[in-house]
Protein backbone atom coordinates (compact mmCIF):
# COMPACT_ATOMS: atom_id res chain seq x y z
CA UNK A 1 0.00 0.00 0.00
CA UNK A 2 1.52 3.12 -1.43
CA UNK A 3 1.82 5.57 1.75
CA UNK A 4 -0.70 8.74 1.90
CA UNK A 5 1.77 11.30 1.56
CA UNK A 6 3.70 9.86 -1.82
CA UNK A 7 0.81 9.07 -3.69
CA UNK A 8 -0.43 12.43 -2.96
CA UNK A 9 3.02 13.84 -4.31
CA UNK A 10 2.83 10.94 -7.16
CA UNK A 11 -0.73 12.72 -8.20
CA UNK A 12 -0.48 16.47 -7.79
CA UNK A 13 3.26 17.17 -7.06
CA UNK A 14 5.30 17.88 -4.02
CA UNK A 15 2.95 18.87 -1.16
CA UNK A 16 4.49 19.99 2.19
CA UNK A 17 1.50 20.94 4.73
CA UNK A 18 -0.69 17.98 4.51
CA UNK A 19 -3.01 20.35 6.50
CA UNK A 20 -4.23 21.85 3.58
CA UNK A 21 -5.05 18.29 1.98
CA UNK A 22 -6.82 17.42 5.32
CA UNK A 23 -9.23 20.85 4.19
CA UNK A 24 -10.04 19.28 0.95
CA UNK A 25 -13.29 17.89 1.12
CA UNK A 26 -13.72 14.24 -1.19
CA UNK A 27 -17.51 14.01 -2.18
CA UNK A 28 -18.86 10.94 -1.49
CA UNK A 29 -19.12 9.57 -5.00
CA UNK A 30 -20.01 5.53 -4.09
CA UNK A 31 -22.66 4.40 -2.91
CA UNK A 32 -22.06 1.54 -1.35
CA UNK A 33 -24.89 0.08 -2.53
CA UNK A 34 -24.58 0.85 -6.22
CA UNK A 35 -24.62 -1.80 -8.63
CA UNK A 36 -21.59 -3.25 -9.31
CA UNK A 37 -20.19 -6.27 -11.05
CA UNK A 38 -18.42 -9.17 -9.03
CA UNK A 39 -15.87 -11.37 -10.26
CA UNK A 40 -16.07 -15.27 -9.97
CA UNK A 41 -14.02 -14.88 -7.00
CA UNK A 42 -16.34 -12.86 -5.18
CA UNK A 43 -19.25 -14.44 -5.30
CA UNK A 44 -17.67 -18.01 -4.48
CA UNK A 45 -16.16 -16.02 -1.41
CA UNK A 46 -20.74 -15.41 -0.99
CA UNK A 47 -20.98 -19.01 -1.94
CA UNK A 48 -18.51 -20.14 0.96
CA UNK A 49 -20.44 -18.11 3.35
CA UNK A 50 -23.37 -19.72 2.51
CA UNK A 51 -22.16 -23.42 2.70
CA UNK A 52 -20.12 -22.90 5.91
CA UNK A 53 -23.43 -22.46 7.69
CA UNK A 54 -25.18 -26.04 6.27
CA UNK A 55 -22.65 -27.89 8.73
CA UNK A 56 -24.42 -25.74 11.77
CA UNK A 57 -22.96 -23.66 14.14
CA UNK A 58 -19.25 -22.99 14.23
CA UNK A 59 -17.68 -23.08 17.81
CA UNK A 60 -16.01 -20.44 19.14
CA UNK A 61 -12.97 -19.23 17.51
CA UNK A 62 -13.54 -20.87 14.57
CA UNK A 63 -13.78 -20.55 10.75
CA UNK A 64 -15.69 -22.67 8.25
CA UNK A 65 -15.41 -22.66 4.66
CA UNK A 66 -17.20 -24.75 2.34
CA UNK A 67 -17.18 -24.28 -1.61
CA UNK A 68 -17.68 -25.74 -4.44
CA UNK A 69 -14.77 -24.46 -6.98
CA UNK A 70 -15.99 -25.25 -9.84
CA UNK A 71 -17.37 -28.32 -11.48
CA UNK A 72 -15.33 -31.20 -10.20
CA UNK A 73 -13.53 -29.68 -7.32
CA UNK A 74 -15.11 -28.64 -3.63
CA UNK A 75 -12.82 -27.49 -0.82
CA UNK A 76 -13.53 -27.91 2.98
CA UNK A 77 -11.82 -25.34 5.18
CA UNK A 78 -12.19 -25.72 9.10
CA UNK A 79 -10.10 -23.47 11.58
CA UNK A 80 -10.68 -24.21 15.04
CA UNK A 81 -8.83 -24.35 18.96
CA UNK A 82 -7.50 -27.30 20.28
CA UNK A 83 -7.35 -27.29 23.87
CA UNK A 84 -4.54 -25.63 24.72
CA UNK A 85 -6.02 -22.65 22.67
CA UNK A 86 -3.71 -23.03 20.05
CA UNK A 87 -5.18 -22.61 16.41
CA UNK A 88 -5.51 -25.28 14.37
CA UNK A 89 -6.73 -25.89 10.32
CA UNK A 90 -7.20 -28.22 7.80
CA UNK A 91 -8.18 -28.03 4.25
CA UNK A 92 -9.55 -31.12 2.29
CA UNK A 93 -10.24 -30.55 -1.49
CA UNK A 94 -12.68 -33.02 -3.06
CA UNK A 95 -12.45 -34.07 -6.19
CA UNK A 96 -15.15 -35.80 -8.67
CA UNK A 97 -14.02 -38.18 -10.86
CA UNK A 98 -16.17 -40.74 -12.98
CA UNK A 99 -15.53 -43.23 -10.74
CA UNK A 100 -16.06 -41.28 -7.15
CA UNK A 101 -15.14 -38.71 -5.21
CA UNK A 102 -11.26 -38.67 -3.88
CA UNK A 103 -10.54 -37.24 -1.01
CA UNK A 104 -6.86 -34.69 -0.82
CA UNK A 105 -6.17 -34.28 2.19
CA UNK A 106 -2.99 -32.02 3.22
CA UNK A 107 0.03 -34.16 3.72
CA UNK A 108 -0.40 -36.38 1.05
CA UNK A 109 -3.47 -38.03 2.59
CA UNK A 110 -6.47 -39.44 -0.12
CA UNK A 111 -8.55 -41.66 -0.20
CA UNK A 112 -11.90 -42.35 -1.82
CA UNK A 113 -14.94 -41.12 0.09
CA UNK A 114 -17.15 -44.13 0.77
CA UNK A 115 -20.21 -45.50 3.26
CA UNK A 116 -21.58 -42.41 5.41
CA UNK A 117 -19.35 -40.11 4.76
CA UNK A 118 -19.56 -40.27 0.94
CA UNK A 119 -23.46 -39.82 2.02
CA UNK A 120 -23.24 -36.84 3.81
CA UNK A 121 -20.69 -35.46 1.00
CA UNK A 122 -23.53 -35.76 -1.10
CA UNK A 123 -26.09 -34.54 1.12
CA UNK A 124 -23.94 -31.27 1.44
CA UNK A 125 -23.43 -31.03 -1.96
CA UNK A 126 -27.12 -30.91 -2.49
CA UNK A 127 -27.65 -28.51 0.27
CA UNK A 128 -25.33 -26.10 -0.91
CA UNK A 129 -26.68 -26.36 -4.44
CA UNK A 130 -29.98 -25.96 -2.78
CA UNK A 131 -29.55 -23.06 -0.71
CA UNK A 132 -26.62 -21.01 -2.75
CA UNK A 133 -29.06 -20.93 -6.16
CA UNK A 134 -31.99 -20.61 -3.89
CA UNK A 135 -30.67 -17.79 -1.40
CA UNK A 136 -28.47 -15.52 -4.07
CA UNK A 137 -28.40 -16.38 -7.79
CA UNK A 138 -32.10 -17.00 -7.98
CA UNK A 139 -33.27 -13.48 -6.84
CA UNK A 140 -30.27 -12.14 -8.27
CA UNK A 141 -30.63 -13.27 -12.02
CA UNK A 142 -34.51 -12.75 -11.67
CA UNK A 143 -33.98 -9.12 -10.68
CA UNK A 144 -31.63 -8.74 -14.09
CA UNK B 1 -5.54 -15.48 -3.71
CA UNK B 2 -7.92 -13.60 -1.59
CA UNK B 3 -7.10 -13.61 1.77
CA UNK B 4 -10.68 -14.16 2.34
CA UNK B 5 -9.77 -17.79 1.27
CA UNK B 6 -8.53 -20.30 3.39
CA UNK B 7 -4.90 -20.02 3.16
CA UNK B 8 -4.05 -23.65 2.56
CA UNK B 9 -5.71 -23.76 -0.45
CA UNK B 10 -2.93 -22.45 -2.64
CA UNK B 11 -0.49 -25.04 -0.80
CA UNK B 12 -2.02 -27.73 -1.95
CA UNK B 13 0.05 -29.95 -4.03
CA UNK B 14 -1.07 -31.73 -7.35
CA UNK B 15 -1.65 -35.10 -6.37
CA UNK B 16 -2.50 -36.24 -10.03
CA UNK B 17 0.64 -37.78 -10.61
CA UNK B 18 0.81 -39.60 -7.21
CA UNK B 19 -2.01 -41.63 -7.07
CA UNK B 20 -1.56 -44.53 -6.20
CA UNK B 21 -4.84 -45.73 -7.67
CA UNK B 22 -4.97 -47.69 -10.74
CA UNK B 23 -7.25 -46.03 -12.76
CA UNK B 24 -7.33 -49.13 -15.43
CA UNK B 25 -8.94 -51.16 -12.17
CA UNK B 26 -12.43 -48.86 -12.47
CA UNK B 27 -13.52 -49.21 -15.69
CA UNK B 28 -17.07 -49.57 -15.33
CA UNK B 29 -17.51 -51.02 -18.82
CA UNK B 30 -14.76 -53.53 -17.89
CA UNK B 31 -16.51 -55.03 -15.37
CA UNK B 32 -20.12 -55.20 -16.41
CA UNK B 33 -18.12 -57.44 -19.34
CA UNK B 34 -16.67 -59.50 -16.37
CA UNK B 35 -20.13 -60.15 -15.04
CA UNK B 36 -21.46 -61.14 -17.66
CA UNK B 37 -19.05 -63.57 -18.19
CA UNK B 38 -19.25 -64.75 -15.01
CA UNK B 39 -22.84 -65.10 -14.45
CA UNK B 40 -23.18 -67.21 -18.01
CA UNK B 41 -20.25 -69.57 -16.61
CA UNK B 42 -22.32 -69.62 -13.44
CA UNK B 43 -25.60 -70.41 -14.56
CA UNK B 44 -24.13 -73.06 -16.95
CA UNK B 45 -22.31 -74.85 -14.15
CA UNK B 46 -23.79 -74.26 -10.74
CA UNK B 47 -27.05 -75.26 -9.05
CA UNK B 48 -29.75 -72.55 -9.57
CA UNK B 49 -28.70 -71.38 -5.54
CA UNK B 50 -26.18 -69.98 -6.89
CA UNK B 51 -26.69 -67.57 -9.21
CA UNK B 52 -23.70 -64.53 -9.46
CA UNK B 53 -20.04 -63.65 -8.74
CA UNK B 54 -18.72 -60.61 -10.46
CA UNK B 55 -15.43 -58.92 -10.40
CA UNK B 56 -15.24 -54.97 -9.42
CA UNK B 57 -12.17 -54.52 -10.06
CA UNK B 58 -9.86 -56.23 -7.51
CA UNK B 59 -13.15 -57.26 -5.53
CA UNK B 60 -14.76 -59.93 -5.53
CA UNK B 61 -18.76 -59.91 -5.49
CA UNK B 62 -20.48 -62.86 -4.41
CA UNK B 63 -24.12 -63.73 -4.95
CA UNK B 64 -26.35 -66.39 -3.10
CA UNK B 65 -29.55 -67.44 -3.47
CA UNK B 66 -32.25 -68.21 -6.18
CA UNK B 67 -32.39 -64.97 -8.14
CA UNK B 68 -35.67 -62.44 -8.51
CA UNK B 69 -37.11 -61.63 -11.59
CA UNK B 70 -34.44 -59.38 -13.02
CA UNK B 71 -36.76 -56.82 -14.48
CA UNK B 72 -37.95 -56.31 -10.42
CA UNK B 73 -34.32 -55.59 -8.96
CA UNK B 74 -34.39 -52.00 -9.29
CA UNK B 75 -38.44 -51.53 -8.18
CA UNK B 76 -40.31 -51.80 -5.09
CA UNK B 77 -42.54 -55.10 -6.01
CA UNK B 78 -39.17 -56.77 -6.07
CA UNK B 79 -40.30 -60.40 -4.98
CA UNK B 80 -44.03 -59.27 -4.40
CA UNK B 81 -44.88 -63.06 -5.44
CA UNK B 82 -43.38 -64.94 -2.62
CA UNK B 83 -44.42 -68.14 -3.40
CA UNK B 84 -43.51 -68.22 -6.60
CA UNK B 85 -40.71 -71.03 -7.90
CA UNK B 86 -40.37 -70.66 -11.46
CA UNK B 87 -38.70 -67.75 -11.92
CA UNK B 88 -38.27 -66.55 -15.39
CA UNK B 89 -34.73 -67.30 -16.77
CA UNK B 90 -32.04 -64.57 -15.38
CA UNK B 91 -31.54 -61.71 -18.28
CA UNK B 92 -28.18 -61.22 -18.38
CA UNK B 93 -28.33 -57.49 -20.19
CA UNK B 94 -31.32 -56.03 -17.77
CA UNK B 95 -29.31 -57.39 -14.52
CA UNK B 96 -25.93 -55.90 -15.84
CA UNK B 97 -28.07 -52.54 -16.30
CA UNK B 98 -30.02 -52.85 -13.09
CA UNK B 99 -26.16 -53.37 -11.70
CA UNK B 100 -25.06 -49.89 -12.75
CA UNK B 101 -28.00 -48.26 -11.23
CA UNK B 102 -28.81 -49.64 -8.07
CA UNK B 103 -26.75 -47.01 -5.70
CA UNK B 104 -28.95 -48.02 -2.64
CA UNK B 105 -29.79 -50.96 -0.89
CA UNK B 106 -33.07 -51.84 -2.56
CA UNK B 107 -34.86 -52.83 0.52
CA UNK B 108 -34.33 -52.25 4.25
CA UNK B 109 -33.28 -55.39 5.96
CA UNK B 110 -35.48 -54.74 9.31
CA UNK B 111 -35.23 -58.46 9.68
CA UNK B 112 -31.85 -59.49 8.71
CA UNK B 113 -29.43 -57.31 10.49
CA UNK B 114 -27.10 -58.96 11.28
CA UNK B 115 -26.51 -59.94 7.62
CA UNK B 116 -27.01 -56.46 6.37
CA UNK B 117 -24.20 -55.73 9.12
CA UNK B 118 -21.91 -58.31 8.12
CA UNK B 119 -22.15 -57.58 4.68
CA UNK B 120 -21.27 -54.18 5.03
CA UNK B 121 -18.28 -54.80 7.71
CA UNK B 122 -17.27 -57.31 5.69
CA UNK B 123 -17.20 -55.11 2.44
CA UNK B 124 -15.41 -52.39 4.87
CA UNK B 125 -13.01 -54.86 6.05
CA UNK B 126 -12.31 -55.49 2.24
CA UNK B 127 -11.06 -52.15 1.82
CA UNK B 128 -9.46 -51.28 5.12
CA UNK B 129 -7.67 -54.33 6.10
CA UNK B 130 -4.90 -56.51 5.02
CA UNK B 131 -5.47 -59.27 2.70
CA UNK B 132 -5.87 -61.61 5.26
CA UNK B 133 -8.62 -60.31 7.64
CA UNK B 134 -10.47 -60.12 4.65
CA UNK B 135 -14.66 -60.68 4.70
CA UNK B 136 -15.08 -63.68 3.84
CA UNK B 137 -17.83 -65.77 1.73
CA UNK B 138 -17.61 -68.25 4.44
CA UNK B 139 -18.61 -65.32 6.90
CA UNK B 140 -21.37 -64.70 4.77
CA UNK B 141 -23.34 -68.47 4.14
CA UNK B 142 -22.66 -68.92 7.58
CA UNK B 143 -24.95 -66.34 8.57
CA UNK B 144 -27.74 -66.27 6.18
CA UNK B 145 -30.20 -68.10 6.87
CA UNK B 146 -30.92 -70.57 4.08
CA UNK B 147 -31.79 -74.19 3.05
CA UNK B 148 -29.99 -77.44 2.55
CA UNK B 149 -30.16 -77.33 -1.05
CA UNK B 150 -28.68 -73.49 -0.98
CA UNK B 151 -25.88 -74.38 1.92
CA UNK B 152 -24.58 -77.36 -0.39
CA UNK B 153 -24.72 -74.82 -3.50
CA UNK B 154 -22.44 -72.72 -1.50
CA UNK B 155 -20.30 -74.61 -0.26
CA UNK B 156 -19.70 -76.26 -3.50
CA UNK B 157 -18.70 -72.72 -4.87
CA UNK B 158 -16.45 -72.53 -1.84
CA UNK B 159 -14.62 -75.49 -2.60
CA UNK B 160 -13.90 -74.62 -6.07
CA UNK B 161 -13.46 -70.56 -5.14
CA UNK B 162 -11.26 -71.03 -1.69
CA UNK B 163 -9.89 -67.76 -0.67
CA UNK B 164 -13.35 -66.02 -2.07
CA UNK B 165 -13.62 -62.43 -0.80
CA UNK B 166 -16.41 -60.61 -0.28
CA UNK B 167 -18.12 -56.88 -1.14
CA UNK B 168 -21.58 -57.86 -1.60
CA UNK B 169 -24.61 -60.29 -2.23
CA UNK B 170 -27.56 -60.79 -2.44
CA UNK B 171 -29.59 -63.85 -0.32
CA UNK B 172 -32.92 -64.01 -1.31
CA UNK B 173 -33.12 -65.91 2.39
CA UNK B 174 -32.20 -62.91 4.44
CA UNK B 175 -35.43 -63.33 6.15
CA UNK B 176 -35.55 -66.97 5.48
CA UNK B 177 -37.51 -69.00 3.31
CA UNK B 178 -41.05 -67.78 4.30
CA UNK B 179 -40.10 -64.24 3.86
CA UNK B 180 -38.32 -64.18 0.62
CA UNK B 181 -36.48 -60.84 -0.16
CA UNK B 182 -33.84 -59.81 -1.58
CA UNK B 183 -31.55 -57.83 -0.56
CA UNK B 184 -29.21 -55.60 -2.74
CA UNK B 185 -25.86 -54.88 -1.41
CA UNK B 186 -24.70 -52.44 -3.32
CA UNK B 187 -21.23 -52.50 -5.05
CA UNK B 188 -19.10 -49.68 -3.61
CA UNK B 189 -17.97 -48.89 -6.81
CA UNK B 190 -21.47 -48.81 -8.56
CA UNK B 191 -22.56 -46.18 -5.23
CA UNK B 192 -19.49 -44.48 -5.83
CA UNK B 193 -19.87 -43.29 -9.26
CA UNK B 194 -23.86 -42.84 -8.66
CA UNK B 195 -22.59 -40.24 -6.15
CA UNK B 196 -20.08 -38.50 -8.36
CA UNK B 197 -22.59 -37.87 -10.83
CA UNK B 198 -24.66 -36.31 -8.26
CA UNK B 199 -22.44 -34.14 -7.05
CA UNK B 200 -21.10 -32.68 -10.37
CA UNK B 201 -24.55 -32.30 -11.06
CA UNK B 202 -25.20 -30.14 -8.32
CA UNK B 203 -21.82 -28.38 -8.84
CA UNK B 204 -22.96 -27.45 -12.71
CA UNK B 205 -25.94 -26.32 -11.48
CA UNK B 206 -24.17 -23.54 -9.36
CA UNK B 207 -21.31 -22.66 -11.57
CA UNK B 208 -23.40 -21.85 -14.02
CA UNK B 209 -25.45 -19.04 -12.36
CA UNK B 210 -22.22 -18.20 -11.11
CA UNK B 211 -20.73 -16.78 -14.06
CA UNK B 212 -24.12 -15.38 -15.35
CA UNK B 213 -23.92 -13.30 -11.83
CA UNK B 214 -20.47 -12.25 -13.49
CA UNK B 215 -22.21 -10.52 -16.27
CA UNK B 216 -24.94 -8.76 -14.38
CA UNK B 217 -24.23 -5.60 -12.18
CA UNK B 218 -25.44 -6.41 -8.90
CA UNK B 219 -26.38 -4.82 -5.77
CA UNK B 220 -23.85 -5.42 -2.64
CA UNK B 221 -27.01 -5.53 -0.05
CA UNK B 222 -28.20 -8.45 -2.52
CA UNK B 223 -25.22 -10.34 -1.98
CA UNK B 224 -24.69 -9.22 1.78
CA UNK B 225 -24.64 -13.12 3.32
CA UNK B 226 -23.31 -11.83 6.84
CA UNK B 227 -26.74 -10.16 7.46
CA UNK B 228 -28.58 -11.58 9.77
CA UNK B 229 -32.10 -11.25 7.73
CA UNK B 230 -30.00 -11.74 4.07
CA UNK B 231 -31.95 -14.31 2.46
CA UNK B 232 -35.55 -14.15 4.25
CA UNK B 233 -36.82 -12.95 1.36
CA UNK B 234 -35.85 -15.13 -0.72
Amino acid sequence: MMPLRRLIKTLIGDVDDLALIRQIEIPRIVNSNSPRYYTERELLEKESKIGARIFGPLPNGGRREFFCLDETSWIWYEEWRDEKGQKQKTTVRYEVQDVGILKIQEGGRYSYLEGVELDNFVAAAKAYHNQVLGLMYRPILAKA
Amino acid sequence: MSPELPAGLSDLPDLSERLPIDASDLIFDEKLRLIREEIEAYQRTLPKDVIMSSVFGKHKVVGIGSHPPVDHLNSNTLYSEPDQQDWPPLDIAELTSAAQIVSEPAFPSPGSPNLQDLLVNGSERTENYPTNDRGSLQDVISSAPSTPELSAASQSYLDNHPGEKVVGAYDRYALGANSPTVEVIESKLVRARAAAEMVKSQALGVVGPRLEATRIPIQPSDLDVDSGNWGLAA
